[in-house]
């Protein structure tokens, strides 16, 4: 009897052993509010200043401001919509969002040696559980454009269709969406005379012998952007599509200043924005096919003279397309048959987030093949940029001025895939795409401001793809 | 947990155990071993008329194996197939993974999560009671029912005491590669085991083990990693497994009886690579991590006896259920938090199975007969791709009522002839029968001469019945209408018994088999679209010959193994686009093992190694031009050694072994493996292991 209760024993604390193996506290999801920017400069007459939530609302209810203006007052210098009442803002939220937003109207300008500004803090929540983020609980709103120390930027990608190109500038926090059908071609505006395809739609292009507009022209499938795998130069061949790194003498369309040696041109036109939203995690930017054309380009002067035409007609439509030196390109669309604003002037961006048709080695030689969430400098604007590993010793919280190295930039110059895709880790069959954490990059703008940027996210709460976040720091 | 455990030490407190096979607990292989397996009575194996091998406790004792994969890797034939992605262990006989392989525990099937009997998970196969396990390779569809195409292996439990208690308490401690730590890191066993006889005729025992595998980093960082460059989690994930199991036995005369109870609860836990933010300014880090529960009951009742006086009859009731749930949730490694768990069982077997046989039933005659049934009842669910990257849950019962009968015509002394059908009454499929031819000649010089012709069948699995992955790009589907695969095998074997004056003892075996399985389940292209479609049908051939030769020798204190196999596999591929040739592709295994025991230190010392060729397999890629193909990939060779040093104190109460797994320290194997439409192959690699890693094993024996 006596050993029996020994064995018992043991076998309890053996029991006792296998039980205490719980380190981890279990729950739901807490939340938080708070801005997204604690300092943001006015730049428009109406400003639109979001309140973000950590998760999604489990619902609906409001969030009150306190409201400090310092040279200004409200209802003679500003309105706000929801308008303010007994010196406190409640901006209301539905069940499920993770943003709400309050409009904030400039009626006066700013004042040269004056600093007006309106100071917005959050000081209550109606919802339970949703805990002030002591991050950033107040944003000031400035009327005087003060240099740009530390931003976040959620860049106007569309979400998954991923339906605009989108331009940012750094130095002034400006971002310029685009959609990415608006424009075909693009003839560049400096010194050479190349013409730029839309490689966000996956447009190709391919040299035909003849010089003649008035003959149709077959459509040949192979000029087509790549789909990955598969095997040799026949699932995309490199050239069909525009130099990837961005050099301007290797685009698909030179014109030559011989007209005999400016060939017609057979163009895919690429994909239309796609309507239907892919699952979650994915991405689907590339809808249907948008047809195809036969241009020829010739010199006019300094000017371009475009001739395009459907593939199978006999006449053909002609347009002259002035160079203006304050941008990279002059753009083009085949579609609205007019020349159209795409790039902001070429000073005044620094990286592009678009769509884009890289060139890449499957193993048997570069073929062209389409990114969904590329991020591309303005090499030709002058705007440089280069990358920095965490793991080389510097994290990008203490990454400073002085661990700068001028000689790092040169590649940029010449090419405008320095981020590119290297961002985001690829995903795969049972893993979806995401931010590389382990990286940041050093960007010098065309005023030879330097910058250090990092990715956050490119998925919003829910999942979605194209909800791309990154954050800038001046170094100084 | 915890209840769980209150719970079966309650349910232990009445208990115990049975034997037919005396224990071998000596540290040197007695050569003239006991089987039961395939047999009609347990027998010598010289008397056997199958070719049966057998891994005894001493072996098991010397590689300080945790569990039944550390034992098969250094069989011969068999490779062991671990993976670090879910942590199982599978099994790889003649090229055939282990949905053709059954595995069974005192003769009846165990069940895995998929199955009964196959694909067993060689890990959840705790090695704690074990007397002997018995393997019989080739197709044993008579004896063995579905599934039993390479082989089966029998798992003998220990069922007899010598004393009035006998309890052994163990402590493992071991590096998983290069990484140890006390609490978090390595891998802890504990055991307990306490086997009492009650009177001459009771006999019950119980026992519990706890392996708590903390999982391998290598190159990966942990748990709480928050940057994501795809280091987070574990190179081999974590698993802690409790298995407890209780036996209660009776035998009087010639009847016996026994009633065993064994539970086993497994935990794996998956961290995902990728860690992810919440938007600014929160930026949270966080991962969508999984876990797995695994949790299995098996009970066995049994009845053995004579009646009439001279018949022999011996059945078995059996209810088994394995069940796996995933939990995923949400880790939030900023505040270590699991947030928005969520269970959902994602596969299970309810098994309730018996089998009952009546032989001796015409004493002293020639020949003997023997009778059987075996009726299986299996509920089934499994969670498998539907459309649109979407899941789906199927449920379905599989029955079988199988009969079998054979029959042992003894000609003479020295020759004997075993014929045997069974009729498989199948709820799912078309029925099966499978049938047997055995013969054993004892010839002069200690010579054995064994032949043996075996059919059995492969009963396809849920996925190849019900999958269905349908998404825009991919059209992959099951297929309702398969058929079972069938297999025919054939093996003659020599066998010497040589025992010299100076107490030299010499066994040689060699054994020449060929198997053929027709009707091989693939996936295949049915419709070239678009979009393309493929779906699983019986289209696939598989061809092997093996030839093996073993040979034992002990002397004194010293024992030696030696083996070498030549296995040639010739496949038809075919995935609808392109066929594969049918060419043999040859790898070669070796083992060999040494033992030295010096009984006046109490203590002996052992080294196994085996080694495995260079294995190449056809795999579906396209060629050049971009056209499907198949083309060779290969697996370099590789060796494989385990060595251990034992020694007791105080007449063998306290036993320390000290030893090492993976001694060559392999982890990863080159392969390459041709890609698509480059001109030269890349190479890959296939992880083998974690590396080297070393053990200390305490055990305390107390024998009242």
């Amino acid at each position: 009897m006596k050993k029996k209760l020994i064995f018992l024993c043991t076998f309890f604390i053996l029991a006792l052993i296998v039980g205490c193996n719980d380190d981890d506290s279990t729950g739901v999801k807490g939340n938080a509010v708070a801005f997204v920017n604690s300092n943001v400069n006015l730049t428009s007459e109406a400003t639109t200043v979001n309140v973000v939530f950590e998760n999604a609302t489990t619902a609906a209810g409001t969030v009150t401001l306190n409201i400090s203006a310092t040279n200004v007052a409200y209802g003679t210098d500003f309105t706000t919509l929801p308008v303010v009442t007994n010196d406190a803002l409640i901006i209301p939220f539905e069940a499920g969002v993770t943003s709400a937003s309050f409009t904030f109207n400039r009626l006066t300008e700013a004042i040269e040696g004056q600093q007006k500004n309106v100071l917005f803090t959050i000081t209550a929540v109606s919802l339970k559980g949703v805990v002030i983020s002591d991050v950033t609980s107040s944003v000031q709103l400035n009327y005087e454009e003060n240099p740009i120390e530390v931003n976040t930027i959620f860049p106007s990608i569309g979400g998954a269709n991923v339906p605009n190109q989108v331009y940012v500038d750094l130095s002034s926090g400006v971002e310029t969406a685009v959609e990415r059908t608006k424009w075909d071609l693009g003839f560049y505006a400096g010194a050479e005379f190349s013409v730029a395809i839309n490689g966000s739609l996956k447009m190709a292009a391919k040299k035909l012998e003849t010089t003649d507009m008035s003959q149709p022209v077959e459509i040949d499938e192979t000029v087509t952007v790549g789909e990955g795998g598969g095997s040799g130069i026949t699932n995309g061949n490199i050239n069909y599509v525009d130099d990837a790194a961005g050099d301007i003498t290797k685009t698909v369309i030179i014109v030559s200043e011989n007209d005999a040696d400016n060939k017609v041109f057979l163009v895919n036109l690429g994909h239309a924005l796609a309507t239907v939203a892919p699952g979650i995690g994915s991405v689907n930017p590339y809808g249907d096919a948008r047809g195809w054309r036969k241009v020829r380009v010739l010199k006019n002067g300094n000017d371009y003279k475009l001739q395009y035409a459907a593939v199978n007609a006999t006449t053909f439509q002609e347009v002259i397309i002035s160079k203006d030196a304050a941008y990279n390109f002059t753009f083009f669309s085949l579609t609205s048959n007019a020349v159209v604003q795409v790039e902001p002037e070429k000073v005044k961006w620094d990286i592009n987030f678009t769509p884009f048709t890289n060139g890449i080695n499957f193993g048997s030689g570069l073929v062209s093949y389409a990114y969904q969430d590329f991020i591309v400098s303005n090499s030709k604007g002058n705007s440089q940029v280069y990358q920095v590993l965490t793991n080389a010793g510097v994290s990008y919280a203490d990454f400073a001025m002085s661990n700068v190295v001028n000689a790092n930039f040169t590649p940029s110059a010449t090419d405008q895939r320095i981020i590119g895709a290297n961002w985001r880790n690829g995903g795969g069959p049972s893993s979806l795409p995401s931010v590389k954490d382990d990286r940041f990059y050093v960007i010098k703008d065309v005023s030879s401001k330097v910058y250090k940027l990092r990715l956050i996210t490119m998925t919003n709460t829910q999942g979605e793809r194209g909800n791309v976040s990154f954050e800038y720091k001046l170094l100084q | 947990m915890k209840l769980s455990l209150i719970t079966l030490v309650l349910m232990m407190v009445t208990t115990s155990q049975y034997a037919q096979v005396q224990p071998t607990d000596s540290l040197v292989t007695p050569l003239s071993e006991v089987v039961v397996t395939g047999q009609y009575e347990s027998q010598s194996l010289k008397k056997a008329i199958y070719n049966v091998r057998v891994i005894t406790k001493a072996d098991i004792k010397k590689l300080a194996a945790n569990n039944l994969g550390d034992v098969l890797n250094q069989y011969l034939n068999i490779t062991v197939r671990p993976s670090g992605n879910d942590g199982r262990s599978t099994v790889s006989m003649f090229g055939l993974d282990g949905q053709y392989f059954k595995i069974l525990v005192d003769n009846i099937p165990l069940v895995s999560d998929t199955g009964l009997g196959n694909n067993i998970d060689l890990t959840q196969v705790n090695l704690d009671d074990i007397e002997q396990i018995e393997i019989i390779e080739g197709s044993m569809g008579v004896t063995h029912g579905a599934n039993a195409v390479s082989g089966i292996l029998n798992i003998i439990t220990k069922k007899s005491f010598k004393y009035k208690w006998e309890i052994s308490a163990m402590l493992q401690e071991e590096t998983v590669g290069d990484e140890f730590a006390l609490f978090d890191k390595g891998r802890h066993i504990q055991g307990l085991k306490i086997g009492h006889r009650i009177t001459d005729n009771w006999f019950a025992s119980i026992g519990a083990n706890r392996n708590d595998l903390k999982g391998y980093l290598g190159e990966r960082k942990g748990k709480y990693h928050d940057v994501n460059d795809l280091t987070r989690g574990f190179a081999w994930l974590p698993k802690e497994q409790l298995v407890t199991n209780a036996m209660l036995n009776y035998r009087r005369d010639d009847f016996r009886f026994f009633y065993k109870i064994d539970y086993l609860n497994e935990n794996v836990d998956s961290y995902n690579k990728v860690v992810k933010t919440t938007d600014p300014p929160f930026e949270k880090k966080f991962s969508d991590d999984e876990r797995f529960l695994t949790s299995r009951f098996f009970h066995h009742l049994n009845a053995s006896g004579k009646m009439f006086s001279t018949m022999n009859f011996n059945v078995s009731l059996s209810h088994q259920k394995q069940k796996r749930e995933n939990e995923s949730f949400i880790y939030n490694i900023s505040e270590k938090r699991e947030e928005d768990s969520k269970k959902q069982t994602d596969q299970s077997s309810e098994v309730l199975y018996s089998t009952g046989t009546l032989s001796n039933l015409f004493p002293d005659k020639w020949f003997d007969v023997q009778l059987g049934y075996e009726a299986v009842n299996n509920i089934g669910l499994s969670i498998v791709d539907a459309d649109n990257g979407t899941e789906k849950t199927v449920r379905k019962r599989i029955e079988n009522y199988d009969f079998f009968v054979s029959s042992e015509v003894k000609v003479n002394e020295r020759f004997s002839i075993r014929p045997g059908v069974r009729y498989s009454f199948q709820s799912l499929f078309d029925d099966q029968y499978a049938f047997s031819l055995g013969f054993r000649q004892l010839l002069n010089h200690g010579l054995e001469l064994r032949a043996s012709i075996g059919k059995s069948y492969r009963t396809p699995n849920f996925d190849e019945l019900y999958s269905q992955f349908i998404v825009p790009s991919h059209f992959y589907i099951g297929n309702e209408n398969l058929i079972p695969e069938k297999s025919i095998s054939y093996e003659i074997s020599l066998k010497k018994m040589t025992e010299f004056k100076n107490s030299i003892q010499l066994s040689n075996n060699l054994a020449i088999s060929y198997n053929d399985i027709k009707d091989r389940i693939g996936m295949a292209v049915i419709d070239f679209g678009p979009p393309m479609k493929s779906q699983y049908i019986n289209v696939e051939k598989y061809e092997m010959i093996n030839v093996a030769n073993t040979n034992e020798l002990s002397y004194k204190n010293l024992t030696l193994n030696a083996g070498i196999s030549f296995v040639g596999i010739s496949q038809v591929l075919d995935n609808g686009e392109a066929v594969s040739q049918d060419k043999f592709l040859y790898t070669l295994q070796m083992n060999s093992s040494v033992s030295y025991t010096i009984p006046k230190w109490q203590s002996g010392f052992s080294v196994y190694y085996k080694y495995n060729g260079k294995q190449q397999d056809y795999v579906g890629t396209f060629d050049d031009n971009g056209d499907p193909t198949y083309k060779l990939s290969t697996i370099e060779a590789f060796g494989w050694m385990d060595a251990s040093v034992r020694k007791s104190f105080f007449k063998d109460q306290f036993e320390i072994t000290f030893g090492a797994r993976n001694v060559l320290d392999i982890t990863n194997l080159r392969q390459t493996t041709p890609n698509a439409g480059a001109a030269h192959p890349t190479s890959g690699n296939a992880m083998l292991g974690y590396g080297r890693s070393y053990f200390l094993k305490l055990m305390y024996n107390l024998n009242l």
